[in-house]
């Protein structure tokens, strides 16, 4: 056992050191916004006393993340000053000098150490991968933990254009891994942490309610008093982190205020970038619609002079659709949850638990308000878990990894990182097509790319002229003066397509599964009373 | 399946080249002479506003000293070309006399996508045309593979080009074609045009021009001790045929003017700090103060033709694959080793064979590999490269390391330690470069001691090849008698 955990400690530093070693090449790379967001944030921890944290509105970009991230942020304030402690001024915005790029871009890279920490956590406690006599397990694990740290998502948006996904979705890694090992209030902890890191992770809370409500306070729980018991437990646990990061804002009466900061419904159905979801098709369709009206006259067009797309966040007024509020939002999102839920309630197994997660990120990805395109990774990083083990969660993880990363293509558009987002998105599919292709030993045909079937391979292929058009054509040809956000739109309506697809086929291929599993299930039961009736007979 | 691995492996590749490109190039905001960028800028701006006539001779409008035209025509028509597209661009990067030193970021993105071109269009090509067909490797696919992993991954390569900003990958990628084309009956006439056209590129890859000479001559031009006419002449016609049509723009002018600007032998015995011979001497010995301009010249001339004899002698007695390589590292070694006025770029010639031996001889050639990045390191700091230097030789060594153990049984112990030691002694000296101030005297004391370490060794594995093709000239396969 001792040597099992040795090997695999082995496989995990050495995919840290070569994701580290990618990652730090990046280093001087283009930055967006969020790099003086987080830079704001240091110093804003550093200088004001935590009742005045959440009230700070000099620099434009006030903290909206959950009282955690800023104690984390806190903590890393304490080494900035070994780089350089101008980058701790409040009033020094924009400030980013080569020290304070190497600082924060190093604590983005250091942080992921967790992220290791959490695919070592998996690999002991989770069967990553199948069986297969070609490849030997070793190789199988070093290729999963490599296909996390060095994801192109994550590196495209922790390390070129700055957040701290990586870390976030290493705790969520965590919590479920301790899931797996079935210690739910473990789980549990990590995920309330989690919550009060960055509340995005409201997104999965429901599949978490589902699973503990069931694995731990029904299941485990002999008659009515066990149940109470274990509810209530769970309860605490559960709020335990939460005491921790709000009580003193509750204690200071600031608690409308934090919230505020938290949840700001006074921005759009779609942000800047318009994620490739549901809202993106309704506001494409919501325009044609009014252009065909205008010419036509057969419906009604509201008349405003808002443009969409306009890169401020700023409230859509739709011309001939109805308009769509964060109530309405918020009640699609529960409505097509409720089927993975229900699912999740009737077969309580990890694996549906951990499909589950995926599903309820990809329907609030689809439907939410105001919903960022880096939400993607909230459900690619768990569906790279199932990845190694199923077929067909492989074929969906690709296509989700492939269409989700290429929506991410916005987010960078400075000259000298174009060709390096392009190489390492070719590089990071072809690596995820071969390895998976290998595992699950389908290698393709002249038509079709491993584990594809024809017509996803073709969705694969015409990304290539899109990808052309989008980077290069559009400014080449000067469509840029006319029409200066087609290829935001093109990006977002075609991704979204092919990620509502993903969408619905995740739905059907857990339902085949389970019809597999309870036929045969009932076959097994059915064979045993058989047997025993050939048993009697003798 | 395999198209997809080796799709992967091209982009990573390109990626990797860009992530360099992503930092700063040689003499970025060092006026007045700037660096190896500027160099290359500036004879865009001469090509394309003067006739060809005036490109190598000093006039009002062409000051040769300000980075004067010092390679051979095809890389001026090489700049030409990019000189015509920027002008197209934008007219400000390429003006005469009045863009010396431009500098902006736009401009530094076209002069990066000129390298990715020239690397997308003769590099890569070059890189997979030797995984194809490579005699030495034909018919183990790991040994294949490993070679066109170095290829395709050597970071110092990309670092001076893409880096520091040169377009070598142009020259190299030719001669790495011709290198392998000369081993194929078939196709040793286009080897023959195409490693013209390399040393039409930079007149460096003379260093290879001698073993490549004698391999075709003793390969393909003798027969039992007869000369064989028609294959000697026609491999001559070739050669000159493609001289001639090169050079025809300068033939009606002054061609003795190009040649003095490609042989400056005024220059000095070496320039800054190199890894060979005489600058190592130079520690002990004061060369330069001792003879003067001309001895020394004759003086290299002698000793780098008594050092290059051997190798020719064994390549030209058996001239099998295997022994041609050998032979090219071991002369290109040699010229770097003892030449006159030798930069510390050129160690990329012996890297070059070395390259395609890099399966073969697994720990030796993976060892010089890092050390020759090593003897560049004084470029690196000079250049602002030293952060992204250690991150590719970091990367190099992991993936170094990983094609050892995959050969792992044609390597020999003594060899691996001797080398991994002789790599972590000078660690200490490449720190002390960056960090340690060196004494008031000595004020490129690190720098020497770098060059010296580099230099002791490339002497070492110099001995080491020439044992090496020794073997290889004396070895007699075991003959089967036919029994008929």
């Amino acid at each position: 056992m001792s040597i099992k955990n040795y090997y695999k400690g082995i496989v995990v530093t050495l995919s840290f050191t070569i994701g580290a070693i990618i990652k730090l090449a990046l280093l001087p790379c283009y930055h967006s916004t969020d790099f003086e967001v987080h830079r704001n944030w240091l110093a804003l921890t550093h200088s004001l006393p935590l009742n005045q944290w959440y009230y700070e509105n000099r620099s434009e970009w006030t903290l909206d993340y959950p009282p955690f991230f800023a104690h984390f942020e806190y903590g890393l304030s304490k080494f900035a000053h070994y780089f350089d402690s101008a980058m701790l001024d409040i009033n020094n915005h924009n400030y980013a000098s080569e020290k304070t790029k190497l600082f924060q871009r190093l604590t983005v890279i250091g942080s992921e150490i967790i992220l290791a920490l959490a695919i070592l956590s998996l690999l002991k406690s989770m069967q990553i991968g199948r069986k297969n006599h070609d490849i030997p397990m070793p190789i199988i694990q070093l290729l999963f933990a490599l296909s996390l740290l060095v994801n192109f998502g994550l590196i495209l948006v922790d390390h070129i254009h700055f957040q701290y996904n990586g870390f976030l979705l290493a705790i969520l890694l965590l919590s479920i891994s301790c899931m797996y090992q079935n210690q739910y209030l473990m789980g549990a902890i990590w995920f309330s942490t989690l919550l009060n890191l960055k509340h995005i992770f409201l997104y999965i809370a429901p599949a978490y309610v589902v699973y503990l409500f069931y694995a731990f306070c029904i299941r485990q729980s002999s008659n009515c008093k066990s149940f109470v018991i274990n509810l209530i437990t769970l309860g605490m646990t559960t709020l335990i982190p939460f005491i921790f990061s709000f009580g003193p804002f509750i204690l200071m009466n600031q608690l409308p205020q934090v919230l505020s900061r938290l949840f700001p419904f006074k921005r759009g159905l779609c942000h800047a970038y318009w994620a490739p979801n549901v809202w993106a098709l309704y506001n494409v369709l919501d325009k044609a619609l009014a252009i065909i009206g205008r010419y036509t006259h057969l419906f009604q067009v509201r008349s405003i002079s808002v443009s969409m797309t306009s890169g401020l966040v700023q409230d859509i007024e739709h011309q001939v659709l109805p308009s769509i509020t964060p109530t309405m939002t918020f009640i699609l999102t529960i409505i097509f949850m409720i089927p993975s839920l229900f699912r999740l309630f009737r077969r309580c197994s990890k694996r549906t638990f951990l499909e589950t997660i995926i599903l309820c990120a990809l329907t609030s990805f689809l439907f939410g308000w105001h919903v960022h395109e880096k939400a993607i990774l909230i459900s690619i990083i768990p569906l790279s878990l199932l990845a190694f083990d199923s077929r067909e969660h492989a074929r969906y993880f690709l296509l989700l990894s492939i269409f989700g990363g290429f929506s991410l293509f916005p987010l960078i558009f400075t000259g000298p990182e174009i060709p390096i987002k392009i190489a390492l998105f070719i590089t990071y599919t072809t690596f995820l097509f071969y390895t998976l292709g290998e595992v699950h030993g389908d290698r393709g045909s002249t038509f079709t790319l491993p584990l594809l079937n024809r017509l996803e391979t073709l969705s694969v292929i015409l990304l290539i002229p899109l990808c052309l058009y989008v980077e290069c054509l559009h400014t080449v040809l000067h469509i840029d003066r006319i029409l200066p956000f087609l290829p935001l739109l093109l990006i977002s309506i075609y991704c979204s397509f092919f990620i509502m697809y993903c969408w619905i086929r995740l739905h059907t291929i857990e339902a085949h599964q389970e019809d597999e599993l309870t036929a045969i299930e009932s076959t097994v039961k059915f064979s045993g009373r058989w047997n025993m009736k050939q048993r009697k007979k003798h | 399946m395999d198209y997809l691995l080796f799709l992967g492996l091209l982009s990573s590749a390109i990626a990797m080249r860009w992530i360099v490109a992503r930092y700063p190039y040689s003499g970025y905001n060092k006026p007045p002479m700037f660096g190896d960028f500027e160099a290359q800028r500036h004879w865009m701006e001469v090509t394309i506003n003067l006739p060809i006539n005036e490109w190598y001779q000093n006039s009002s409008l062409n000051n040769l000293t300000y980075w004067g035209l010092d390679y051979p025509l095809l890389t001026a028509y090489h700049s030409y070309i990019c000189g015509w597209i920027s002008n197209k661009i934008n007219p400000i990067w390429c003006a005469l006399k009045e863009s010396h030193g431009h500098e902006s970021s736009s401009h530094k993105l076209f002069m990066r996508y000129t390298v990715f071109i020239a690397d997308l269009l003769i590099y890569y090509p070059a890189a997979f045309y030797v995984y194809r067909s490579d005699l030495l490797n034909k018919n183990v696919a790991t040994k294949k593979f490993t070679v066109l992993l170095t290829n395709l991954f050597y970071p110092l390569l990309i670092l001076i080009d893409h880096g520091h900003f040169q377009y070598n990958s142009i020259s190299l990628g030719l001669a790495l074609i011709a290198f392998v084309m000369a081993t194929q009956k078939n196709l040793i006439l286009v080897s023959a045009i195409l490693f013209t056209l390399s040393l039409n590129y930079k007149q460096m890859e003379l260093y290879h021009a001698i073993p490549i000479f004698v391999y075709l001559l003793s390969a393909y031009c003798f027969e039992e001790r007869k000369i064989k006419l028609k294959t000697f002449l026609s491999l001559g016609l070739v050669v000159i045929v493609t001289f001639f049509i090169i050079w025809i723009p300068v033939l009606r002018h002054n061609p003795l003017a190009v040649i003095k600007r490609l042989f400056p032998f005024d220059r000095g015995l070496y320039e800054d700090k190199v890894a060979n011979f005489w600058c190592t001497i130079n520690l002990i010995v004061k060369l330069r103060s001792k003879f003067n301009h001309e001895t020394l010249a004759k003086l290299c001339l002698l000793t780098t033709s008594l050092s290059i004899l051997p190798s020719c002698f064994m390549l030209f007695r058996r001239p099998t694959v295997r022994n041609f390589y050998i032979s090219l590292f071991n002369v290109s070694l040699c010229f770097y080793l003892f030449s006159f006025q030798v930069h510390e770029k050129t160690i990329l010639l012996p890297c070059l064979p070395l390259i395609l031996l890099s399966a073969t001889y697994p720990v030796e050639c993976f060892a010089f590999l890092q050390f020759a990045m090593i003897s560049v390191f004084p470029l690196m700091i000079k250049d602002n490269l030293v952060f992204i230097f250690w991150i590719t030789f970091m990367g190099f060594s992991i993936l170094a390391l990983q094609r050892l153990y995959i050969h792992l049984n044609q390597i020999s112990l003594i060899q691996l330690c001797f080398s991994i030691l002789c790599i972590t002694i000078t660690f200490p000296l490449l720190i002390a470069a960056i960090y340690i101030q060196p004494p008031i005297h000595y004020p490129d004391l690190w720098i020497v001691l770098i060059s010296a370490c580099s230099c002791i060794y490339f002497l070492i594995i110099l001995i080491q090849f020439h044992i090496y093709q020794f073997k290889e000239t004396t070895y007699k396969p075991l003959q089967i008698k036919k029994t008929n």
